[in-house]
């Protein structure tokens, strides 16, 4: 194995056991020192797996959390453009029902009034001159 | 895929990634970060990765070409600074000098190697590589890795052989395996 090793012929699997094999023996060679190196460069931090898996998570709860906030703000935004179109709408036909109220009374006293009030008479007027750039008149 | 599927498909190729990241930043804090953003990264592009017909190669691309990134920004650290963290935890888990010091060569005589040899027996004995995976970050033909492993474990025994003197009864074990 040690040779198919050498040749680079072994597969992980068979690299794994060769290595554990030769950690076992308590035999001192060269193999032993180095694939204690190997052994060793190879440590990874404890719970690695799980500590990246929860930042993950982590990231996945904090998107969702900001999408949702998103939604919350685009919905009170839409909520509150509704109200006041509504509420602007109203209070235009409102303004519009008033004025022609007002209209309606104020043609109505116009006419009241000038049934009350005679005619004027027309001013007396004397027209000496009149041509394109001047005219002459005595009241 | 779901949260459910990345852990169970994505998340344990950090036991690969982990090693060949640290090798680059030489600090536990930042390697974890470093592996934490690559998993993001990965998670966002999700979508992609399961329309993949080879999710490996796809992986593997991404964290060559994110090692590459890192390797770019790194700022050179001082020796004594890239050498001990490993050293602090075989001491930490009552490994004795002969034991550090034994590390200590196999590690000089692996970084002495030639480029080429160094990155394949770095990523298929330490970090457990496929030959398919160290295709895809390496560039190198199935053929052709299997012959630069093979010269790299070579040199790398005459190396080691050559600082220790071993006791023949190896030679005996070497046989039984």
């Amino acid at each position: 194995m040690l040779d198919k090793y050498y040749r680079g012929e072994t597969s992980l699997e068979e690299e794994k056991e060769l290595k554990a094999a030769v950690s076992e023996s308590k035999t001192k060679t060269a193999e032993k020192d180095i694939f204690s190196f190997y052994k060793n460069e190879a440590k990874v931090p404890e719970g690695l797996e799980d500590d990246l898996f929860a930042g993950i998570e982590k990231q996945t709860v904090k998107k969702k959390s900001i999408r949702m906030q998103l939604y919350s703000v685009v919905s009170a935004a839409a909520v509150v453009l509704i109200v006041l179109t509504v509420f602007l709408d109203v209070r235009s036909k409102k303004q519009t029902k008033l004025e022609d109220q007002f209209f309606v009374m104020e043609q109505a006293l116009f006419q009241v009034s000038e049934s009350l009030q005679p005619e004027p008479e027309p001013d007396d007027m004397l027209v000496l001159w009149v041509d394109d750039d001047v005219e002459i008149i005595i009241n | 895929m779901t949260t459910e599927e990345f852990k169970n498909t994505v998340i344990p190729y950090s036991v690969k990634l982990y090693p060949m990241l640290f090798r680059i930043l030489r600090n536990e804090e930042e390697t974890r970060d470093a592996l934490q953003e690559l998993m993001l990264r990965l998670w966002n592009r999700k979508d992609e990765l399961v329309k993949c017909t080879n999710q490996s190669a796809y992986i593997v691309t991404m964290a060559r070409n994110y090692s590459f990134d890192l390797l770019k920004k790194k700022k050179p650290q001082a020796i004594d600074e890239k050498h001990e963290y490993r050293i602090l935890n075989m001491e930490a888990d009552g490994a004795d000098s002969d034991t550090i010091e034994r590390y200590e060569k196999v590690k000089q005589v692996i970084k002495d190697l030639p480029e080429k040899y160094r990155t394949v027996i770095e990523m298929r004995d330490i970090d457990g590589f496929s030959f398919d995976e160290i295709k895809e970050m390496t560039g190198y033909e199935v053929a052709n890795l299997r012959v630069i492993l093979s010269r790299a474990r070579q040199k790398v025994k005459e190396e080691v052989e050559k600082i220790y003197d071993y006791d023949t009864s190896g030679k005996y074990a070497r046989q039984i395996l």
